[in-house]
């Protein structure tokens, strides 16, 4: 639930308060360490894969185990084509409604189809042809060019005269995002980079010290966005989008695509580093960088039962109350459109739930 | 995070709709993203789309699971 209250024309106030329950040690505290991972896998409606390997990982890490290469690469598939397969329902079905365009979801159907045998990737398989085909469909329905072509655009001249030529259905939303809400949602909030072990060690100490951290996580002491824009803002097209635009909508669009397009290269590649663990005295620690951000498992393992268990979600810190939503949904005119405005940066920011947008007006 | 209830489909409508049910509340859905759905099946639903099919002993033992949490955090998915 968001919460807008307007004073004087302009948003005063904005809120975003967490109704989502902490209820993960309620759901794992006590079961078997090897049911973690299915578990994980069928409790979550989205980034069912993510949530099972930070699973596994963080028991993984808490038993002292590393898992083999085979698995770890099939994990990395994984990973990337659920990431690619959220980017695109945000790319051609959820943005272009909340821009009052047609949305392409037979399109997007299609993708999930030819994405469906690689977030199913076993280890030990390669899956040659299904990287390919789901990388020429992006081609031809995202892209207009091949990924790697869109990956290697560098300035916001260059992605100008992508949106003018691609004609598919992505480049006419990022026309329209261009032309109306270019900076909409932009704030100071600073970037929650790549994870990696040491970044995932200190945020296990804050879950040791606060037992509300997961609902409100930080980073050296500030709240942090989490997502596309901030993994991919050393990238030079993504670097020239924040610098014309600030940090809001056509910045977070613009990194979405090319994460869309990094994972479809990655999955040609059999490459990517979109996971890892940490261990932290006697708790395992289990990381995934999904579409929508950074999601860390935590567990202990006592007598091959686990204890403990916590799941810090991305859309913890982009809705944190000091965070990316609310700092820029902050001073937003009262024009007539502020409900549209507001579920636009909502949209941009992607929560893994339903988020209720409520206006007071004094 | 979504917690993923499986949603029994009660009925189908024209332009790829149905309703389903979840816990007693009806609600209209979009099945454009998932194939060969019919009443009786489970599916889990994320903002009105039906995103996959369930077995349904598989839904059967998530929602014996989600039922032994309380009522507020069922309704919060």
């Amino acid at each position: 639930m968001v919460t807008l209250t307007v004073a004087g024309g302009r948003v005063a106030r904005a809120e975003a308060r967490s109704d989502r329950p902490r209820i993960a040690g309620r759901l794992f505290d006590g079961r078997a360490a090897g049911e973690a991972e299915p578990l994980a896998g069928a409790l979550f409606a989205i980034c069912g894969r993510a949530q099972s390997i930070a699973a596994a990982t963080a028991v993984e890490q808490a038993l002292g185990r590393a898992a083999s290469e085979p698995v770890r690469l099939a994990r990395e598939t994984r990973l990337a084509a659920e990431a690619a397969q959220e980017h695109l329902g945000r790319l051609l079905v959820d943005w272009p409604r909340l821009a009052g365009l047609e949305t392409a979801v037979k399109p997007y159907a299609r993708a999930r189809a030819l994405l469906s045998p690689l977030l199913a990737s076993a280890p030990g398989a390669t899956l040659p042809q299904a990287a390919l085909d789901v990388n020429e469909w992006a081609q031809s329905a995202v892209f207009g060019v091949s990924p790697a072509d869109f990956l290697s655009l560098d300035s916001v001249n260059g992605f100008a005269n992508w949106v003018r030529g691609a004609g598919t259905s992505p480049a006419s939303l990022a026309l329209a995002v261009l032309e109306r809400h270019a900076r909409l949602g932009a704030s100071d909030t600073a970037f929650l980079g790549t994870a990696d072990a040491s970044m995932v060690e200190s945020l296990a100490a804050h879950l040791d010290a606060d037992p509300a951290f997961d609902d409100a996580p930080h980073w050296q002491g500030q709240p942090r966005e989490t997502g596309a824009l901030a993994r991919m803002a050393s990238h030079p097209l993504v670097a020239d989008a924040v610098e014309t635009f600030g940090p809001g909508l056509a910045a977070r669009l613009v990194a979405r695509l090319l994460e869309t397009a990094a994972a479809l290269g990655d999955l040609r590649t059999g490459r990517g580093s979109r996971h890892g663990g940490a261990r932290h005295g006697d708790v395992g620690l289990g990381w995934a960088e999904t579409a929508r951000g950074l999601l860390v498992h935590r567990t202990r393992v006592e007598g091959d039962r686990l204890a403990g268990y916590r799941i810090v979600a991305p859309t913890e810190w982009n809705f944190h109350p000091e965070g990316a939503f609310v700092r820029g949904a902050a001073g937003l005119a009262d024009d007539g459109a502020l409900e549209a405005a507001a579920h636009w940066i909502v949209g941009s920011l992607d929560p893994c739930v339903g988020v209720r947008c409520e206006v007071i007006r004094a | 995070m979504c917690l993923a209830i499986p949603a029994k489909v009660v009925e189908l409508r024209d332009a790829d709709l149905a309703v389903i049910d979840l816990g007693g509340v009806r609600k209209e859905i979009s099945l454009a993203l998932v194939e060969d759905v019919r009443p009786g099946d489970f599916v889990i639903v994320h903002v009105g789309y039906a995103l996959q099919k369930v077995d349904p002993e598989e839904a059967e033992k998530t929602l014996a699971l989600f039922a032994g949490l309380d009522a507020p955090a069922r309704a919060s998915a």
